[in-house]
């Protein structure tokens, strides 16, 4: 069982059998809070590199982009979200339930580049 | 970074902070949306400090801010307070702003952002018995707005808030605190601006908090401060106005009397009148969910034709709204009109301004 990565955009991954399944950070959830949009530019099958744009999600206040922790292929998208009036679910369990993407990663073994929990938390403060 | 009186509250009760205007404000404490619905339902509290507060003295007062204005500043009689823009020669915005006119002075409240430039503007170029000071950082403004602010403020003063009609003011007492009272706002609602010594604004701003705490008042940040101010249909300068648009092509005809007293602009904004606003702001509803940011392009039959100024997901109505200026050719136009967000087109409807309105909402 692994544990949860962050990237410094502020997504998480949890990487299990090979696939890591990412979402927004609780402190991006809370920033952004009152969610209004989730836009995903990926499909299942799709090729991905880390780092690169997955969807676009609106907040009352702002528009962010959201980036794939990890490179590989996608294995699924949380096709709940494209209904918009799901999107509390992101606020109240943006690390569980709230997931929006799976990723099956390019090269087995831990993500590189990504924080800790711990160093999550320092760098987010 | 300039901070009210109460940036140590704000940060000891769930303050977001964020630079707004050369000040560091809450932009929220538990979210837009929920600060929204606390403002039209019930009654919410601004921390409005950051709003500059210019004081115009001297016996001339009146004819020599007349200048810099809009509006018809002389013709405002005592205990009335009106909205203009302030305009450059070319008759565009280098400000918006309230004056209210009291008894012994004018207060000339202008954006945050902008209060050195208009300082800049005004200064050098002020005429006749009158002195200018910026007061801003000396008296704190606190708004209390929402349906229910009447119940809470009235049992607080001396004032008979039912005598301070809209766009009046008075000066009172204010638990036992010397305040002026204003019946303006930002956000579509009756409401009340409260100005008075900076020293006494967390002793006041945490009394208002208890006695309104029966009808559920709550600090509101400067998000939701948006976002009902949007609804309402209310410009905010860097959106709707700037230093290339003038006030007749924001739709604020109301507030230039082009027949006063002159003004830097006003033979520039007559020309405009006589020759129409080459562009018009109108409002649109977005029924497909995407919001639309500032800058974002504006079609009409497949052409880019205009920008978005604001857009948000409206929490009154559940919908998605902007404003955008379009050419004036084109504003009678009631179909085909698209906005691009991130590359996609979504199709737009033309809607009345203001979004929500209290009198039209019943």
């Amino acid at each position: 069982m692994g544990e949860r990565r962050y990237t410094k955009s502020h997504e998480w991954c949890l990487v299990t059998d090979g696939v890591a399944t990412c979402g927004i950070s609780k402190h991006a959830a809370d920033e952004l809070n009152d969610l209004t949009f989730l836009d995903y530019r990926v499909a299942p099958g799709d090729a991905v590199q880390a780092g690169q744009t997955f969807g676009e999600i609106d907040s009352v206040k702002a528009t962010s982009e959201l980036y794939c922790p990890v490179g590989g292929t996608v294995e699924a998208i949380n096709e709940r979200f494209k209904d918009a009036d799901e999107l509390g679910v992101v606020t109240r369990s943006p690390e569980d339930e709230g997931w929006l993407i799976k990723i099956r990663l390019a090269d087995p073994g831990a993500p590189a580049g990504l924080m800790s929990a711990a160093e999550y938390a320092a760098f987010a403060g | 970074m300039q901070r009210t009186a109460l940036n140590a509250w704000h940060r000891a009760h769930g303050g977001r902070m964020v630079e707004f205007g050369g000040w560091e404000m809450p932009v929220q404490y538990e979210g837009i949306v929920a600060e929204h619905k606390v403002v039209r339902e019930g009654v919410g509290l601004f921390d409005l400090q950051h709003m500059g507060r210019l004081r115009l003295t001297g016996p001339d007062r009146a004819r020599a801010l007349d200048r810099f204005l809009t509006n018809d500043v002389p013709a405002t009689p005592v205990g009335r307070a009106r909205y203009a823009v302030i305009t450059d020669e070319q008759g565009k915005a280098i400000d918006d702003a309230i004056y209210y006119v009291l008894p012994e002075a004018i207060l000339l409240v202008v954006n945050a952002s902008n209060r050195e430039a208009v300082l800049e503007w005004i200064r050098p170029r002020l005429a006749g018995d009158v002195e200018l000071q910026d007061e801003t950082h000396r008296w704190a403004m606190i708004a209390v707005q929402g349906p229910k602010a009447p119940e809470v403020l009235q049992p607080l003063t001396d004032l008979d808030l039912t005598k301070v009609k809209y766009y009046c003011s008075a000066g009172g007492l204010v638990l036992g605190e010397p305040c002026f009272v204003g019946r303006t706002g930002y956000t579509g609602e009756i409401g009340y601006e409260l100005v008075f010594d900076a020293a006494r604004a967390e002793w006041l701003w945490e009394k208002l908090l208890a006695h309104g705490a029966a009808h559920g008042i709550r600090p509101i940040g400067l998000g939701a401060r948006d976002t009902l101010r949007l609804e309402a249909g209310m410009a905010l300068y860097g959106h709707e106005l700037d230093r290339e648009t003038d006030p007749l092509e924001a739709g604020l005809d109301f507030a230039v009397k082009l027949g006063a007293g002159d003004f830097y602009g006003r033979d520039a904004l007559r020309a405009v009148r006589e020759r129409g606003p080459a562009r018009k702001l109108l409002g649109f509803e977005v029924p497909d969910g995407r919001i639309p940011r500032q800058g974002a392009t504006v079609l009409a039959g497949g052409a880019p034709v205009g920008k978005v100024t604001s857009g948000t997901k409206s929490p009154t109505l559940g919908k998605v709204i902007c404003l955008a200026y379009v050419p004036r050719g084109e504003a009678e136009r009631t179909d085909g009109w698209e906005v691009e967000v991130s590359g996609k087109r979504y199709a737009l409807r033309p809607t009345a301004v203001p979004f929500f309105s209290r009198t039209r909402s019943g």
